[in-house]
């Protein structure tokens, strides 16, 4: 990052010190790509060092609008890429909504050379829809804006343009002057000679038959186990970024007419590492179960089916999940280190990802993480993770970078330092768990944890068994009492004859209620 | 001394504990692993309706705290009147699931909650078995505890509500049911208060978690009744219930949904009033014991005379000041089963809540259809209180049973206790005949098939034994065969019981209704209709768009697409879901009415029509009628809806109601353009094999948003007023 300021504020001081004069571009070629679901601008320029002195920077410049959403710069000198970096400043002269950006060539350009450049530009989510809704069985159109002209702070001799379309369905091209249209171009042959910062806004209107593909955000978990295993999980957000799907949806339609899928589009395509194995997809509501894969020796091609068709506008989310063996990914390197090789970013045809984000797990004690990473501008931070036998938590390489296209999905190594009893970490503590655990039983099992029946208990227990015989047998006294008192009073009442007849069937069964309580004060006193 | 431990190991005595162990052990994984069928065939999903509630409730416990959830007032359903979760919802399943979620990933287990949900089913279908286990063992032996959890682990009528992904109340609740009785049992052969108080935290355990709860607080009054009134009670009986009322009343009331219902409420009327009874008896004993008879006959008399009126007049006396709650519809239907028919069509609609079929019996106990009632003959023949109690539960459990289907749950732990000490009994007897070589009468202390199999030592006893006791009478001829014949036969009935259940898990209770699958090899299809469109609303519509469906959808439509819904599951208020069942069955400008004053957004209707799937809202339509009707009679008439020839259809015939109403013209939009099946004609219906009557249409207030593949799941928006005409 630091290193990424300094180079900034070294070129914002060369620029400032360089006039813009120095180049002129004899030959200015420009070829506007817009046949992809982005736009690839492919300037080349021939340019003459008219300066005093031998110069070794120069500045390419685009319209706000594109610079914004530029995925890709490349500058090249017979394909090799040179150094480029963005001008904090626009250079002097410059028009308002102009971003510039330096290139540093390997090697000076002679005083009086010229040399041959190819700029290259990605640019994504430049199309405009336009009507911005359509509704089902309507054909998409779309607007792209830019300048005309080489946008450049240098004097262009001699320059043409052309703009290659996926479709010979052209609504509108401005300006009509210079340019014509023959199938699927259109071209402005010979622009001729124009001095710095010449503007003039070409515009196009066209039908774009391919569904624009977004990726809102993805986030991309590799998580390394020295076990022998590397797990990828790729969470999408994914979204048809063209025109806006408006009225109603008929499956009918969509299902049987031929243009009833208009700007929609079913499923998405990943090519994979031809090890993969272990592949599942799935959402927060479970797993979607139409997708299709096949195994070749080069690769591992996925068919990601979507839950539902995305028309315009709509959107959804999903999960893709695989794993790889640790060969091939995962490298060992001298003083014991290890090198992790792994790709930033997704692996699908024809997306953009607005913002990715690559979470690299390593395994818990992993110590002087470094990351060697294939562009400037991913920002890194740190983050733990907690995973299964985790007690400190993963230390997690969190890369995020935004506006990326497929071409941008490159190699990235993290080094890092790992030792084998850190790898035994994991089944030492399960191993020392249950040892506890069993050790634990066994000891509960041999060793008597009754609390210790002492005297004092001894003489407890007695006074209180002594307490329950007293009442019990206070309660079969009273009875009794009760019994005999009954009997008293039948002896009283023997003096008329009914009751003194009835007399001795009374007793007995008095009797016979005197004795089971006779028997139980009995076995209470024993 | 590694002699002495050899000696140990081999002794009789730990090789019968190393077997039980194992045959439990192997009883838990049977259990768990046959309800797994539908995580291997499909995947750990939850399943159906209900538990879609439980889980969206689970998260909620874990994301937001135990404080947020038992406060909940959930905004999402019920539009606009929303509904109170926290205090109608019976929250055992959904506090267990997130108690063992936090326990597993404080032990550093870091499961995702949803496979804890989906596996929570299993987890409790193996404690249920080792639950009966105890249970057989209080009830007779050990023998017939192992019987009792291998019955019980695979018991259909228990599985179809245990299934991995069936994350629902009655997964728990059996267990709790289980181990409250169990329990309860236990306190009253020990007559201690710590017993009875354990049974107490079961019953608590139990009224969190299913409406069911009552059966208990009704079965063991009518228990200690029945111990009364054959003379059998005693004070254990009497310490164990008192201490059962209070505790367990106590802890009961802690569930918000139960509150004091649970002592003003009438359907709880025989637990309390017991309890009175109990006490006034105990109190009449103690004055007996202390006064002359002449002086007690004299008080007794006016004394019931008093107190029986007093409790009666207070219980008039409070509900019909509104303090006591009478019997719900519910519990009425229990007692009359043609109740729900008469007056609550809602409640009729439910198919579980319709009367059970004699097929449903042998196909959710099987070969228990016929052990309960041998189990039933040796209870009585060897009459212990626990015994009674099984009896007791066995009989009103199979009663209620026959009113429902769903209280087939209910039942299946009295058939499997039952059949347990059956084939226990049974085998007990002739298995003691086995090893006899010379025929001589055998009562035998070997105690089942599982102690036999223990090794030659007991054999030997009850050789010994049976020589010393057998007297005068003469050995009857063939013992020995007789008795393989027998154990063939009993070996037999357990294994196709076995077959059965495996069968019955695997083709009727494992499928999660969201995803349907038909066919298989190369021929199979997979249908995931539901949740394409339930994601499509999730992601594709506003964040507050309400959408209406009829109510069995409202749970998953709240869970998978996060939307409001007009009504769910829940169906605790029977006018909004005549409401609903009223804008269906109207016809589109009039439903357009209803859906304004709802704020309605979507509609949203399954249809099988063009998959064949049968259980779809067409064929769910004559309920929604009829529960419409209930409340709006004169908007809504059930013979509007059937044709002169008096039946229900969709085809030639159909009223003009019928053709007219929401739930046509959105199932059957655009299907007249639709060839279904070759030779038949366009817009033929594959559920009702019918051509449709009325095929093309224009909507006017709502148009198709989303349709799914197969077209099972068909989302109309509602369109906003038009603008008014120009002048």
């Amino acid at each position: 990052m630091s290193r990424l300021c300094t180079v900034l504020v070294l070129a914002a001081c060369l620029v400032a010190s360089a006039a813009a004069a120095d180049f002129v571009v004899e030959n200015a070629s420009r070829r506007i790509n817009l046949k992809n679901t982005w736009a690839k601008a492919i300037d080349t320029l021939k340019a003459k060092n008219t300066g005093g002195s031998d110069l070794s920077n120069f500045v390419v410049c685009y319209p706000e609008s594109i610079a914004s959403r530029i995925a890709v710069l490349k500058v090249l000198i017979k394909k090799e890429k040179q150094e480029v970096a963005p001008l904090q400043q626009a250079p002097q002269g410059a028009p308002a909504g102009v971003s510039c950006y330096q290139a540093t060539f390997k090697s000076t350009v002679k005083k009086g050379a010229t040399v041959d450049l190819d700029v290259v530009a990605t640019v994504t989510g430049v199309f405009k829809p336009n009507p911005a809704k359509i509704a089902q069985g309507e054909k998409q159109y779309v607007e792209y804006y830019d300048n005309l002209y080489l946008l450049s702070p240098y004097e262009v001799t001699e320059q043409s343009s052309t703009v290659l379309l996926p479709t010979s369905d052209v609504r509108s091209f401005s300006p009509q002057d210079g340019g014509s249209k023959s199938g699927s171009k259109v071209s402005y042959a010979a622009l001729g000679k124009q001095g710095p910062w010449a503007v003039q806004q070409l515009k196009v209107h066209f039908h774009h038959d391919k569904p624009f593909k977004r990726v809102n955000s993805l986030v991309r978990e590799i998580e390394v186990s020295h076990w022998g295993n590397i797990y990828v999980e790729e969470t999408y957000e994914i979204q048809n970024a063209g025109s806006q799907h408006t009225g109603k949806f008929s499956r009918l339609t969509y299902a049987h007419s031929p243009d009833g899928k208009t700007n929609s589009f079913p499923d998405v395509k990943a090519h994979l590492p031809a090890a993969a194995h272990s592949l599942y997809y799935k959402d927060i509501i479970g797993n979607i179960s139409s997708s299709d894969t096949t195994h070749t020796s080069r690769e591992t091609l996925i068919e990601v089916r979507l839950r539902y068709p995305l028309m315009g506008g709509w959107k959804t989310d999903f999960t893709l999940g695989y794993s790889v063996p640790l060969e091939g990914f995962l490298y060992r390197r001298p003083k014991g280190k290890l090198r992790l090789l792994m790709d930033l970013s997704t692996s699908f045809d024809d997306v953009w990802v607005e913002q990715l984000t690559t979470r690299v797990v390593l395994p818990e004690g992993a110590k002087h993480i470094k990351a060697t990473l294939p562009f400037a501008d991913i920002q890194q931070s740190w983050d733990k993770k907690f995973t299964y036998l985790d007690t400190a938590g993963r230390p997690v390489l969190v890369l995020s970078k935004s506006n990326v296209v497929p071409e941008q999905n490159k190699p990235f190594a993290v080094d890092y330092s790992f030792t084998f009893t850190g790898m035994m970490r994991e089944p030492l503590l399960l191993i020392s768990v249950f040892a506890a655990f069993f050790a634990a039983v066994a000891l509960y099992n041999r060793l008597d944890f009754t609390i210790t029946r002492d005297e004092k208990w001894q003489e407890g227990q007695a006074h209180d068994k002594a307490l329950g015989l007293i009442q019990s047998l206070t309660e079969y006294w009273d009875r009794e009492a009760d019994v005999l008192d009954r009997l008293v009073r039948l002896a009283h009442s023997i003096s008329n004859r009914p009751s003194a007849d009835a007399a001795p069937a009374s007793r007995q069964a008095l009797e016979a209620e005197l004795r089971p309580l006779d028997e139980q004060v009995g076995h209470a006193a024993v | 001394m590694i002699q002495s431990f050899i000696k140990r190991l081999f002794s009789p005595k730990s090789q019968e504990l190393v077997l039980r162990l194992s045959i439990l052990a192997l009883v838990y994984l049977y259990a768990f692993s046959i309800r797994l069928f539908s995580v291997l065939r499909y995947e750990s999903v939850i399943h159906e309706f209900d538990p879609y509630f439980n889980y969206r409730s689970t998260i909620k416990l874990v994301t937001e705290g135990f404080h947020e959830f038992w406060n909940w007032f959930d905004s999402d359903s019920w539009y606009p009147l929303g509904r109170v979760v926290g205090g109608t919802v019976y929250p055992g399943i959904m506090i267990t699931a997130a108690a063992m979620y936090k326990v597993l990933t404080s032990m550093s287990a870091w499961v995702q909650l949803r496979d804890v949900c989906v596996f929570t089913g299993p987890f409790f279908a193996g404690n249920t078995a080792l639950i009966a286990y105890l249970f057989g063992c209080e009830l007779k032996d050990r023998g017939t505890g192992l019987v009792a959890a291998a019955l019980m682990a695979v018991v259909p009528g228990y599985i179809s509500r245990s299934v991995a992904g069936s994350y629902d109340n009655e997964a728990v609740a059996i267990f709790a049911l289980l181990a409250t009785f169990y329990l309860f049992v236990r306190s009253v052969r020990l007559g201690t208060v710590s017993s009875a108080a354990l049974a107490a935290f079961a019953y608590l355990y139990m009224a969190a978690s299913w409406g069911a709860y009552v059966f208990i607080s009704n079965l063991i009054p009518l228990y200690v009744l029945v111990m009364i009134a054959i003379r059998r009670y005693h004070r254990r009986l009497y310490v164990a219930y008192t201490t059962f009322w209070a505790i367990g009343g106590l802890l009961a009331m802690q569930v918000r949904f139960i509150g004091s219902n649970h002592v003003t409420s009438h359907e709880l009327l025989s637990f309390n009033v017991v309890w009175l009874g109990l006490q006034a008896w105990e109190l009449l004993m103690w004055l007996k014991a202390r006064t002359t008879t002449a002086q007690f006959a004299r008080a007794i008399g006016t004394t019931i005379i008093t107190a029986v009126g007093a409790v009666v007049g207070g219980v008039v006396l409070l509900t019909l000041t509104g303090k006591m709650t009478p019997w719900t519809g519910r519990f009425w239907t229990l007692l009359d089963p043609t109740y729900a028919k008469k007056y609550i069509p809602i409640i009729a609609s439910v198919s579980e809540h319709q009367p059970t079929t004699w097929s449903t019996y042998v196909f959710d106990v099987h070969l228990l259809v016929f052990g309960a009632p041998a189990g039933l003959y040796f209870c009585f023949k060897s009459l212990r209180d626990s015994q009674l109690f099984l009896i007791t539960f066995a009989l009103t459990a199979i009663y209620f049973s026959g009113i429902m289907i769903r209280l087939m749950l209910v039942a299946a732990p009295a058939f499997v206790l039952l059949g347990a000490i059956a084939v226990s009994t049974t085998l007990y007897t002739y298995t003691a005949h086995l090893w006899e070589v010379e025929p001589v009468e055998g009562d035998a202390a070997a105690s089942t098939a599982a102690a036999a199999a223990a090794g030659p030592t007991p054999v030997k006893k009850s050789k010994s034994k049976s020589a010393s006791k057998s007297g005068g009478f003469a050995p009857l001829p063939y013992r020995r065969e007789t008795a393989i014949l027998v154990c063939a036969l009993v070996m037999f009935g357990l294994v196709s019981y076995s077959r059965h259940c495996n069968w019955v898990t695997s083709e009727a209770y494992s499928s999660p209704s969201i995803v349907l699958i038909s066919g298989w090899g190369p021929y199979r299809m997979v249908l995931d209709d539901f949740r394409e469109a339930y994601y499509w609303l999730r992601h594709n519509t506003a964040p507050d768009a309400r959408i209406m469906s009829w109510w069995d959808y409202g749970y998953q439509i709240t869970s998978m697409a996060n939307r409001t819904v007009i009504v769910d599951n829940n169906t605790w208020n029977n006018t909004h879901i005549a409401t609903v069942g009223r804008a269906m069955s109207s016809n589109e400008s009039a439903a357009y009415e209803i859906m304004r004053q709802l704020d309605v957004d979507y509609v949203l209707v399954i249809f099988g029509g063009l998959s064949g799937y049968s259980s779809d809202d067409i064929n769910k339509f004559l309920w929604m009628v009829r529960i419409g009707g209930g409340v709006y009679k004169d908007h809504v008439q059930e013979k509007d809806f059937i044709s002169e020839s008096g039946e229900y259809t969709i085809a030639e015939g159909a009223t003009p109601t019928m053709l007219d109403s929401l739930m046509y013209k959105a199932s059957f939009y655009d299907f007249g353009n639709v060839m279904t099946e070759q030779s038949k004609p366009t817009g033929w219906d594959r559920v009702r094999q019918k051509e449709i009557a009325r095929k093309h249409y224009e909507l006017d207030h709502i148009q198709e948003a989303f349709t799914s593949e197969h077209w099972i799941v068909r989302i109309f928006s509602v369109k906003d007023l038009a603008n008014r005409a120009e002048r």
